[in-house]
């Protein structure tokens, strides 16, 4: 209507150019540009739908991707789980401390035996084994060493090298053993013939109990030896390796005295027999 | 258009909705990304149990033995027979005397390096061995090896380049748990150590061992 009034104001029977000035004007595009424009917009929004779609798609498949193997509580086995394993090891706990009770009322025994005079060179000996495999508690000089996790370990930047390993235990207890140590302990857990350091998950197994991060070696022998030991990096080399790079700790104290337990379980052999 | 924001406006509440609970359940995804998962949980549970049970035989054991003593100390002769048996028993798994088991052998005919030795003997121990003897000797408490110039030595004593290991126990046992798959044979292989033969062996015969611990600082504590 007002580009047919503004023909008629200009004289103009070209109503097609005043349309045209008229779009001008008001900034409207002509027709086929409108259907143009139009059609752009649509292809736009049908872009940006698919561009949200896509995403939504993408979080939808990997929420399903992470769908726990439980149907009704992703974490509820977890727990139950979690649950059970602190039962076992409060278990353990209980049944170690009964352990060491009988062990030190069959020791009282045989200390009796041993006063009485009656076996008393029987006696003598058997407390003599029992010191040289560890199955009597010790006390001497030595060190104190303490291993832990780099501090960041727990959080994102976790690396396999930033954590000790049970390999590394093993290494250092070797290397130990071979500077003279008499006695050795992880966490008052006593390391004897049979004991075997073993990594699972996140945790250590030191005769079958689990230890973790930081984990405190005592150790009994020449603490100048023992340090002069530690302190060879040729023979450590991976482990000071990560200690340099990745931030594991490794605190070493000397002391006059150090307590090192008797082991608590047995040394019993199932398949070994004496004689050929 | 109208309807084309309603569109939008519903994705953007989906696509926040998803983003949030996919933000919420980052730690779980990360926890289980660290190994506290189910089934690695379940595998500790086994390995307590199963300790646990062996503590149980042990603690039964023990008060066996402390009620034999109870008795012991009312008869001399009791008491000999108790303390002798003992004594035999701790000579036995200290290395103190001939021995002889059931076992595997293990034959490897290359160098291998310290670490492999060290996690090697802890294979066997993990296991349940009752005993090792590594070319001749007998591994006892503090056994060491070292290494020098690609030699590795026992207790200060060079040992031969091609290693035989023998560990006492549960044959089948030992040699299903060194060849299955991940197995230490395994280890050796994918280190370029081939020439790996295990055996399963009837009768092992175990030597008395020549290496004795020190006790020059550890002194016997109340």
């Amino acid at each position: 209507m007002r580009a047919l009034a503004l023909g008629f104001l200009y004289g103009r029977t070209d109503l097609a150019r005043c349309k045209i000035r008229m779009r001008q004007k008001m900034k409207i595009p002509h027709p086929h540009l409108r259907r143009e424009i139009l059609h752009r917009d649509q292809l736009q929004t049908g872009l940006f739908l698919l561009l949200i779609s896509f995403g939504v798609g993408i979080l939808v498949i990997s929420q399903l991707r992470v769908k726990f193997s439980n149907p009704t509580h992703p974490v509820s086995y977890y727990a139950v789980l979690k649950g059970t394993l602190d039962d076992l090891i409060g278990e353990q706990a209980q049944l170690k401390a009964q352990i060491a009770e009988t062990q030190n009322e069959i020791n009282k025994y045989q200390l009796e035996l041993h006063d009485a005079n009656a076996n008393s060179e029987l006696s003598g000996v058997l407390k003599n084994e029992k010191l040289a495999l560890g199955l009597a508690p010790v006390a001497g000089e030595g060190l104190v060493v303490v291993l832990a996790d780099a501090k960041n370990a727990s959080g994102a930047d976790e690396t396999n090298d930033s954590i000790v390993h049970a390999a590394d235990l093993r290494d250092i207890i070797n290397l130990l053993w071979s500077a003279g140590a008499e006695a050795i302990a992880v966490d008052d857990e006593r390391i004897v013939q049979t004991s075997s350091i073993d990594c699972i998950v996140n945790t250590i197994l030191i005769n079958e109990s689990k230890f973790g991060s930081p984990f405190r070696l005592s150790v009994i022998g020449n603490s100048q030896k023992l340090q002069d030991a530690l302190a060879d990096h040729g023979r450590l080399s991976d482990f000071y390796r990560r200690v340099e790079g990745n931030g594991i700790k490794i605190e070493i104290t000397a002391t006059k005295k150090v307590y090192i337990p008797a082991y608590d379980g047995s040394l019993g052999a199932t398949y070994l027999h004496e004689g050929v | 258009m109208k309807k084309g924001y309603i569109v939008v406006v519903v994705a953007m509440f989906a696509l926040g909705f998803f983003g949030v609970k996919q933000f919420l359940m980052y730690p779980e995804i990360e926890r289980i990304k660290t190994g506290e998962s189910v089934s690695l949980v379940a595998g500790q549970i086994s390995i307590v149990a199963k300790g646990n049970a062996e503590n149980r035989k042990l603690l039964a054991a023990l008060e066996v033995q402390k009620g034999q003593y109870a008795d012991a100390v009312k008869s001399r002769e009791e008491a000999s027979k108790l303390l002798s048996t003992d004594i035999a028993g701790l000579r036995l798994v200290g290395g103190e005397v001939v021995a002889s088991g059931t076992g595997v052998e293990i034959k490897i005919g290359q160098s291998i390096a310290l670490p492999q030795m060290v996690d090697l003997v802890n294979t066997l121990k993990n296991i349940g061995a009752d005993a090792i003897v590594v070319s001749g000797k007998r591994l006892v408490l503090g056994s060491y090896f070292t290494e020098n110039e690609g030699r590795l030595y026992l207790n200060g004593e060079a040992l031969p380049e091609e290693l035989v290991v023998e560990a006492v126990g549960e044959a089948g046992l030992l040699y299903d748990s060194l060849l299955r798959v991940g197995g230490f044979k395994e280890a050796l292989n994918q280190a370029g150590i081939n020439d790996v033969t295990i055996t399963k062996k009837e009768k092992l015969a175990v030597p008395t061992s020549t290496y004795k611990l020190g006790s020059v600082y550890a002194k016997e504590s109340k």
